[in-house]
């Protein structure tokens, strides 16, 4: 923890979480579904895309490109808080119909996020099987939804945030301000 | 000195979507962006996304305009609000029921938005000012006034395929002076920074003061299609014809019309743009309305996307404001 | 309103507007008996004489209005003759000429009688109908105007309706200069600028309301000036908007054409860039143009070639204006703000306020019947109102004077419009052997 109070996971430590996530993910597939990974902006976009070029890497054979959901159409507080910032529009190059989906996120907490990406992914067309993979799983669940992959676990609280820096791989920790 | 914006709510958010005129060039940029999203899913096979579920739409025509009633309808269908079409054209109103008696109905009726289509050019500025505070307001069009989504849907078109306005120059061709499309067409091009609007025309349908909205007027069609990037046509209505402001249509497009061989003058990617629908052989060539240079049809698909982003902005703030003031 | 009944009355320490020492003057029986320095004599007393202390007040001469709207008959749910000539009273108005627009228009004995009647038992303003020009307005067939003078129309007028057929206008303009009828007519195309609603200008553009252009009141002024050439009928252009205008109308007075010219008070202040926002509280029949235009009209006052101002006061209901700015009915209620706008006209013209009250006063007498105002002097009825320039305008008494309150300064601050406060007001008006204290 520095002097701000915010605890910094370093690149080294992040990878090491992130590596840890493949065998666990590769067992969960089987050869006769065609995977593909799809991305929920922003940070699960740069997980994915790490995840990806490894599965690549292994040989494992998965759609040439990330897809990338933007969720601000789905989410569930339009009528409390309005319309998010788009961060760009979702893109799912390839066809989801019947594939394994493999669905990633930075964070999970409450899984509202996810219950909206869900939503969304079924409007491009019916999988045949969703995965959730996240590099961090925190505490707060709202939902009955549980990540199958998970890169680490932390134990924080409502009031303090997780955030990923894609640029450094590095992710903090730290009070709400 | 004069009335406050309407536009505005107390947050200083966009609460009615009225005219461009008032709107900074972030909100232009914040809508566009916002379009882009939903641009991606119009193109999906389940076009529909869940953002305004249980909210109700009134589109409140008091003038013709199928085009329009249809895409605003589309727009807050495909956003899964509950659409009220309420033609106005032949109703009460105009039997003496006050316009804003309707309204106070509407409103009675629990609807969540007003898209307003009238002929008085100022409408929707007065029926903003007047509705209850929860309700939004889009303006549809308002007489000679403005048709804002119009032209943000013209921006999106312009920016999607040439990216940046600043390098280009954006020729306005015909009734300047009767057409809120050319009004919301110029403020917006003008708030985004664009190197040059051109507009042309015969001067009963291009007052001079028309370059008090920043743009240059030039003599002859000819003159203002050199170095074109963005050549749009208006729509000339049909009562100007053979009138004392245009004495045949024949004569408009031999000194007005978009031939091949004018456009041949812009520049080879210069796109066509017309809010249509387009009178053929007035304003342009059949050729050139369905020529490879041409958007005109996806200006008409972009139109969605467009209303969908606007549409969801508001309420969204309707939202945020109620939120700040419980 | 209460009408004292005091045989004698003696305003104390009171100013003139030529000069600020303090003066007494007393009226008996209705006429004022002397004006003399306060020091100089001792005060009369009794118990049929009221003592009002003048101190800090201004004695002006009642005011006259050359163009106002009573709305009565037939539109009282926007005014009434008593409404507006009590607000007209109020404003130091006492003597009002109302337009012939009302309904039915002002084209017979009987609506003249009518008026006249209501007036009396009003006891506001002294109201002067003018006879509509022709039958209904409708600029066909000529009124019986020598008939209508007789029962006490100074002037007649086509109001804001033009005469298209100027066959019609020929032949009105040689019958009115047959009796000495002075025609008020206001410079409007029939057809040039038809459905406009706004000055013809930038800000029209910007808004796309349909427009009207300057030429629209150049061309039926020249062809009213043409005409008056010829037929010598005595000619007053009501309510002139552009500089253009000013200088058609100088020629004429240069050319000794009987010509006299006003301008509404609202439009020595207010430009077409107000209608930003389509703020309708600015419609106005006669519309406001351009800066250049509004400063030429103060220049053209300053110089003498505008003879008179007029309040062109037209109350509306609430349900005038509740409507898309096009669809509004034009006009603003004038009264309730017309003095303190007047008092910021020395500043704003260059004119010392004695001239600027002459332009009310002294001079719209002149121009519908020739004769000097006597209302302050020794020996004549008193006609004048106790002016206190300091008091502010009570925003909440208009709607107990006037019924309209269709007005910029009832929705805007005079600082947001760039004028100085609001400041002037009546204290007691004496007209018609009455006194009205306020």
């Amino acid at each position: 923890m520095n002097e701000t109070g915010t605890t910094v996971f370093d690149t080294q430590t992040v990878n090491s979480w992130l590596d840890g996530m493949l065998a666990p993910l590769m067992q969960l597939f089987d050869e006769q579904t065609p995977i593909a990974l799809i991305g929920i902006r922003r940070g699960g976009v740069d997980v994915g895309t790490h995840l990806l070029a490894e599965l690549k890497a292994q040989g494992v054979a998965v759609e040439e490109e990330l897809g990338e959901l933007n969720i601000a159409f789905y989410r569930d507080d339009f009528s409390s808080v309005g319309l998010h910032p788009v961060v760009g529009p979702s893109q799912v190059p390839f066809d989801i119909e019947d594939k394994h989906i493999v669905l990633v996120d930075d964070v999970l907490g409450t899984g509202r996020t996810v219950r909206a990406a869900m939503n969304e992914i079924f409007d491009y067309g019916r999988p045949a099987k969703i995965t959730l993979a996240v590099l961090v799983e925190r505490q707060g669940h709202e939902l009955p939804i549980r990540a199958d992959v998970v890169g680490h676990s932390l134990d924080v609280g409502k009031n303090e945030y997780i955030d990923l820096d894609a640029s450094t791989m590095q992710v903090s920790v730290g009070k709400k301000s | 000195m004069s009335l406050a914006d309407p536009q505005f709510n107390a947050l200083g958010e966009l609460h009615h979507f009225i005219d461009i005129d008032g709107l900074d060039k972030s909100l232009l940029t914040q809508i566009l962006d916002t379009a882009e999203g939903f641009a991606g899913v119009n193109d999906r096979t389940i076009k529909n996304v869940p953002l305004l579920r249980g909210k109700t739409v009134a589109n409140l025509f008091f003038e013709n305009s199928t085009r329009t009633r249809t895409a605003f309808e589309l727009a807050a269908k495909r956003l899964s609000a509950d659409v009220l079409n309420v033609d106005l054209v032949t109703s009460s109103t105009n039997k003496g029921e006050s316009l804003l008696d309707t309204l106070h109905v509407l409103e009675a009726l629990q609807c969540d938005m007003f898209v307003v289509r009238h002929g008085e050019s100022g409408a929707a500025h007065f029926i903003a000012r007047h509705v209850s505070p929860s309700i939004n307001v889009i303006n549809g069009g308002d007489g000679q006034h403005s048709h804002p989504t119009q032209g943000m849907l013209d921006m999106f078109t312009i920016r999607r395929h040439k990216g940046d306005f600043s390098n280009l120059c954006v020729v306005l061709i015909g009734d300047i002076r009767h057409s809120r499309v050319a009004r919301s067409d110029i403020s917006a091009l003008v708030k985004l920074g664009t190197g040059e609007v051109r507009v042309v025309g015969p001067r009963t349908l291009v007052p001079s003061d028309v370059e008090s909205l920043g743009v240059t007027i030039f003599p002859t069609l000819e003159k203002a299609l050199v170095g074109a990037d963005v050549i749009m046509g208006l729509r000339l209505q049909k009562e100007r014809m053979r009138t004392a402001t245009v004495p045949s249509s024949g004569e408009f497009y031999r000194t007005y019309g978009l031939s091949p061989e004018r456009l041949a003058l812009a520049k080879p990617d210069a796109l066509i743009m017309h809010p249509g629908p387009t009178n053929r052989g007035v304003e342009i060539a059949g050729s050139v309305a369905d020529g490879k240079q041409s958007v005109i049809l996806e200006q008409v698909t972009y139109g969605i996307a467009v209303r969908m982003a606007v549409m969801s902005i508001v309420m969204g703030n309707a939202t945020n404001l109620r939120r700040a003031q419980s | 309103m209460s009408v004292t009944t005091e045989q004698v009355i003696i305003i104390d320490r009171v100013q003139l507007l030529d000069n600020d020492t303090e003066h007494r003057i007393t009226i008996r029986d209705g006429h004022v008996e002397s004006i003399v320095a306060s020091s100089d004599a001792s005060k009369e007393t009794g118990p049929n004489v009221l003592v009002i202390d003048g101190q800090g007040q201004t004695a002006v001469r009642g005011l006259c209005d050359l163009y106002s709207r009573l709305r009565e008959p037939g539109l009282t749910r926007k005014g009434s003759i008593a409404t507006e000539s009590q607000a007209a009273l109020a404003s130091g108005f006492t003597k009002v000429l109302c337009s012939p627009d009302t309904q039915p228009t002002i084209d017979s004995i009987a609506t003249v009688q009518l008026i006249r009647q209501r007036a009396e038992a009003a006891q506001g303003a002294e109201i002067l109908p003018i006879a509509a020009l022709t039958v209904g307005l409708a600029g066909e067939q000529l009124s019986e105007l020598a008939t209508l003078q007789a029962a006490g129309c100074p002037a007649a007028s086509q109001a804001d309706v033009p005469v298209g057929n100027t066959n019609v206008l020929y032949s009105a303009m040689e019958y009115a200069a047959s009796f000495s009828m002075p025609l008020f007519m206001t410079a409007r195309d029939s057809q040039l600028g038809a459905g406009g609603c706004a000055h013809a200008g930038a800000m029209a553009t910007k808004l796309g309301l349909p427009s009207i252009p300057v030429a629209a009141e150049t061309v039926a002024l020249a062809r009213l000036l043409e005409l008056c050439r010829e037929t010598e009928c005595r000619l007053h252009i009501s309510r002139i908007s552009s500089a253009r205008s000013l200088q058609m109308i100088d020629a004429a007075k240069q050319a000794a054409l009987p010509v006299t010219c006003d301008v509404a008070l609202h439009h020595l202040f207010f430009t077409d860039e107000q209608l930003a926002g389509y703020d309708s509280t600015f419609h106005s029949e006669v519309p406001f143009r351009s800066l250049a235009d509004r400063d030429a009209l103060r220049e053209g006052l300053r110089a003498g070639i505008i003879d008179a101002i007029c309040t062109d006061h037209a109350p509306h209901d609430r349900d005038a204006s509740l409507a898309p700015f096009p669809a509004t009915e034009p006009g603003l209620s004038a009264y309730h703000w017309a003095l303190p706008l007047i008092l910021q006209l020395p500043e704003l013209v260059g004119l010392p306020l004695n001239q600027v009250f002459e332009k009310l006063s002294a001079a719209p007498r002149r121009i519908i019947d020739g004769a000097e105002h006597t209302g302050m002097t020794e020996g004549e009825q008193a006609d004048f109102f106790l002016l206190n320039k300091d008091a502010a305008v009570d925003p909440m008494k208009v709607s107990l004077e006037s019924v309209g309150t269709n007005h910029p300064l009832n929705i805007h601050s005079a600082e947001s419009l760039g004028l100085s406060p609001m400041l002037g007001r009546v204290s007691h008006a004496f007209l018609q052997s009455r006194h009205h204290p306020f």
